[in-house]
């Protein structure tokens, strides 16, 4: 069990993608006033240069607050799904992808990346970390009704893995779930309702990933406390799995973390498109004209597009 | 927490600012190698720079791979990455300069096959100390529902359930091609060389006999010519044979594992291996010559390492007293 601990411990997601919930909201409080900051320098700097002052006004009356970044961002979480889920990609290319978009928005603001480019540039790099990997052309023919081309994908590919500091490694409650799953047979009498409570017990770790608690837990955690509240449902037993695998002492801690992690998914809503379409006619206003490609400030300061992938032959 | 950067760009930019390139050491067909120095400290570093600009689906994937792996894994004898930072199209990934069976047990525990272990990818320090590098082809692994490929591992070093075509694998494959090596370390030549896919597979029975049915459940018996052993590695001792026989075990399921082959009796008895630093060194190292000189990647990476299949380094020569 230490053994494993340890191992767990040395990976990325330990050392670098931990947060506690305060830890966590002061950092996007910090990243949405840099952001607002850096969204006033650039439409002074733009008014400057084409006498629109008018932009100005409208966006200070429409500037983004953490809470509308995060549903803005949650809602293309969402889209990451629907579009895995298109292409038949499996649950832990769809969650690295989710993850990695979560992780993106750390370190970077909806102002200056809005989701909807961001999300695509993540799913693509989740079917490459993920063994899933499909040519780019393969990738984007499906959206070709969307317009959207491959260097829109490819674009944002520095940028995210940058912003992910190249941590690309991540760990998800599946598989732990399914160790538990196999575990517990030992413990549980009625195999068919542990079978259940298994599959029950994925759906609720699906909703899991959009959550918080990926920063909060460690994937076995998430794990064992979606089991638990599948468990409750199919009323399956695995209170005895657990005393006899933990100590009273262990219990003690882990219990508390149960019981977050079942809230946590309860608690857990999607946001509506109509929610989302409230907060993207905001940020058409307040967007950042520095990383808009069709502002007039990004024009003038990049007078050509440096990717070159398109028209290259392979 | 103020005077760090937050936004993903600045913290690629501040990373690229540490380091600065001094020459160049080596040039391979997709990455080329800086010898260079972090700028406050003076630290020595290898800077790979990984050319990904004419790639059309972005980031390859042998480039994913290797940045995926070698950040999680942290250990004495896995080569230390220290930073990775992109500059336009390129990857740059900051590296410095086992005891294989250590390095490559500590990957399988870290649930990572390597997946092309050779002599070339193993440096050594300026400290004897040995390292495992060139992360390009390795991937997690224990996903039995998920196929992998068969066309990986240098030939020479490729376990026959590869040549055979298997999707499924494990550190077993990894296993097989240190057998190869430590062969090799005695021969002082390649163990098993053959010269076609087809032909590895000849070549691999002529020296180790082919597989019974008992030994290799699954496999159909054939008649062929069957060498033991011992009529090649005459000098060896019965621990030396015992483990080679244990790590070139036909089936894969029966072939010893990396923590299994660290506790074997070799490792213990006499002669018990030389210290890192009392191993001998290459009289010259790259960094003194003056003219950088275009070679394999993998041979040009630290001014202070040469790779073992250069000069072969017997780890058992007993120290000087």
């Amino acid at each position: 069990m230490s053994d494993k601990r340890e191992l767990f411990e040395q990976s990325s997601q330990f050392r670098h993608w931990r947060y506690t919930p305060s830890s966590l909201s002061a950092l996007r409080a910090a990243n949405n006033q840099q952001g607002i900051a850096r969204v006033r320098q650039s439409l002074l700097a733009e008014s400057s240069l084409d006498g629109n002052s008018a932009r100005t006004a409208e966006a200070e009356n429409n500037m983004l607050t953490p809470a509308d970044e995060l549903g803005l961002i949650n809602y293309y979480l969402q889209k990451i799904r629907d579009y895995a889920t298109v292409y038949k990609f499996n649950s832990t290319v769809k969650a690295t992808a989710i993850t990695f978009m979560k992780r993106f928005y750390l370190h970077n603001v909806v102002f200056d990346y809005p989701p909807k480019g961001i999300m695509l540039a993540c799913l693509y790099l989740a079917t490459k970390v993920e063994n899933s990997f499909v040519k780019i052309d393969d990738f984007t023919k499906p959206l070709a009704r969307t317009k959207v081309t491959n260097s829109d994908v490819l674009d944002y590919e520095f940028v995210v893995t940058q912003s992910l500091q190249f941590d690309l490694a991540v760990h998800h409650p599946y598989r732990p779930a399914y160790g538990f799953f196999l575990d517990m047979q030992t413990y549980v009498e009625d195999i068919t309702v542990l079978q259940k409570t298994y599959e029950l017990a994925q759906k609720y770790i699906d909703q899991a990933v959009f959550t918080d608690l990926v920063f909060y837990y460690q994937p076995a955690q998430i794990a064992l406390g979606a089991i638990k509240l599948a468990a409750v449902e199919t009323r399956c037993d695995v209170d005895q799995y657990l005393t006899s695998q933990f100590d009273a002492r262990a219990l003690e801690s882990l219990y508390p973390i149960l019981d977050n992690v079942q809230e946590e998914i309860r608690k857990y809503q999607p946001v509506s498109m109509k929610e989302a379409q409230v907060i993207d006619r905001k940020l058409i206003l307040c967007r950042n004209p520095e990383k808009n490609p069709s502002s007039s400030l990004y024009k003038s300061k990049n007078p050509e597009v440096p990717y070159v992938s398109d028209s290259d032959s392979d | 927490m103020s005077d760090r950067a937050l936004l993903g760009e600045e913290i690629n930019k501040e990373t690229e600012s540490l380091y600065k390139k001094e020459k160049k050491l080596g040039e391979g067909t997709y990455a080329v190698v800086y010898l260079g120095q972090h700028v406050k400290t003076g630290r020595t570093v290898a800077i790979k720079k990984i050319k990904l600009g004419n790639m059309r689906s972005g980031l390859d994937m042998s480039a994913v791979r290797e940045v995926k792996a070698l950040r999680e894994l942290q250990h004495p004898n896995v080569i230390e990455l220290i930073d990775v930072f992109s500059h336009k199209t390129n990857l740059n990934l900051i590296v410095i300069k086992d005891k294989s069976l250590v390095a490559l047990a500590h990957c399988h525990r870290s649930w990572i096959l390597h997946r092309d272990l050779k002599p070339n990818n193993f440096l050594i320090a300026s400290d004897g100390q040995l390292k495992l590098a060139d992360f390009g082809l390795a991937r997690d692994f224990g996903d039995i529902s998920r196929n992998m490929t068969s066309q990986t591992v240098t030939r020479w070093y490729r376990a026959p359930e590869l040549l055979f075509g298997a999707k499924n694998y494990t550190g077993a494959i990894d296993i097989w091609a240190m057998g190869c090596i430590f062969a090799e370390l005695l021969l002082r030549a390649p163990y098993l060389p053959g010269d076609s896919d087809m032909g590895q597979l000849t070549t691999i029975f002529s020296a180790l006999g082919t597989p019974t049915e008992a030994e290799w459940p699954g496999m159909t018996k054939l008649p062929d010519y069957c060498r033991p052993l011992n009529a090649l590695f005459s000098a060896a001792t019965q621990d030396v044979l015992d483990l080679m026989g244990q790590m070139l075990a036909f089936d894969p399921a029966k072939r010893i594992t990396a923590e299994g082959a660290l506790r074997h009796a070799y490792f213990t008895n006499s002669p018990r291996p030389t210290r890192p630093a009392k191993l001998p060194k290459p009289a010259r190292t790259i960094a003194e010559d003056s003219e950088p000189r275009k070679r394999p990647l993998d041979d040009a990476f630290d001014n202070a390492e040469a790779p073992i299949a250069k000069r072969p380094v017997d780890l058992r020569i007993s120290s000087p007293a």
